[in-house]
């Protein structure tokens, strides 16, 4: 269930104001390949991003198959809103400061980034 | 509920039992996240499937009369709650990375498991999520099959970071602290190298510092009340 009736969707057409990462995931080679990050869009809210590389995605999505077979009760509980929120992915092979600079400093919200984004508060005066 | 329905479901012992010593095997041969394994075990799903046995039934262990010793988990020869042994973590090391430590003695003191990796490694693990505020205690998944896997994932990566040094998943902004999550949900337990100096060297103790079900206003409710991460509006 979402936090906030709020979908975020007045962040369409607003830029990213200031972001930051919160946590990352390195793969066997130690390169970045999937972070969370919280994103601020003004005036509208706080907002929360998963970000992976292509690769990554699938080796997840291989990972949560098998993890589906092994516990074929989890598919039967109600899929709440987060859980089928998709992340971001991104081509780059690694997730660079400078790749994730380049991307999201200032960028515009589109339907593509917003249908990833989770709505997490409101900003309060 | 009728008598007829509480009655346990009866599969056929003798597929139960030869689809079960080859989960055991594949276990006990490979790690259980290689992609060989994996193959393996969902090979297995589906054939447990084809003849009405559920994987979960095939991959439980049944329980043996007469053993008393909790198994090793996956990854591990051996793991041991140590008598007669309490850490001495001083709390000035979490200062400016937790902040979400109750107030109390500047020592922690509490249990630690001790494990012993395949590869004859040593690690210690202590639980400090019973010092930490209200809120962030009570956070973390509740389902006994999450708290389960969580765990079991957790020593997993401990295992990792004990044969290579290395973790792969961490905290920005907050040093030493990493996270072990559970498949594509949100469920998380977070925890970190401390200095136990009761420990002898050489052996690292981690401490598990707290957990997020699978829900993200428990995880940035973590981010912001135990690590301070905030943004500017």
């Amino acid at each position: 269930m979402p936090l906030y009736e709020n979908s975020g969707i007045e962040a369409l057409g607003r830029p990213i104001a200031d972001f930051v990462i919160v946590n990352q995931e390195f793969d066997d080679a130690q390169k970045r390949v999937g972070l969370d990050m919280q994103i601020v869009v003004n005036p509208v809210g706080y907002f929360f991003l998963n970000i992976v590389t292509k690769q990554h995605y699938v080796n997840e999505s291989i990972e949560a198959m098998y993890d589906d077979i092994a516990n074929p009760e989890r598919l039967l509980a109600e899929q709440s809103d987060e859980e089928s929120r998709e992340p971001y992915v991104l081509n780059d092979a690694e997730l660079t400061d400078e790749v994730i600079a380049k991307k999201f400093a200032g960028r515009i919200v589109d339907t593509d980034l917003l249908a990833s984004m989770f709505f997490v508060a409101p900003i309060e005066d | 509920m009728t008598d007829q329905m509480t009655q346990p479901v009866q599969y056929d012992p003798d597929t139960l039992q030869e689809l079960r010593a080859m989960h055991q095997d594949v276990v006990a041969k490979y790690d259980p996240r290689s992609h060989f394994a994996q193959e393996q075990l969902g090979t297995l799903a589906t054939m447990g499937l084809e003849v009405g046995i559920p994987f979960n039934v095939i991959a439980m262990t049944p329980e043996e009369p007469g053993e008393q010793t909790e198994p090793a988990p996956a990854g591990y020869t051996s793991r041991e709650v140590l008598p007669d042994y309490r850490t001495s973590i001083d709390r000035s090391q979490f200062d400016g990375i937790i902040y979400s430590l109750q107030p109390g003695s500047e020592t922690l003191q509490t249990e630690v498991t001790e494990l012993k990796t395949d590869t004859g490694k040593t690690v210690r693990l202590c639980d400090l999520r019973p010092f930490m505020t209200n809120s962030t205690r009570s956070s973390g998944p509740k389902a006994k099959r999450d708290v389960e896997a969580l765990d079991s994932a957790l020593l997993y990566d401990l295992k990792l970071v004990a044969d290579t040094n290395h973790s792969k998943k961490s905290v920005s902004g907050a040093p030493k602290v990493y996270y072990t999550k559970q498949g594509k949900t949100k469920i998380r337990a977070y925890w970190m190298l401390v200095n136990d100096t009761n420990s002898p060297g050489g052996v690292k103790t981690y401490a598990r510092l707290c957990d997020t079900a699978n829900s993200v206003a428990e995880e940035q409710s973590i981010y912001r009340n135990v690590f301070h991460m905030t943004l500017k509006k």
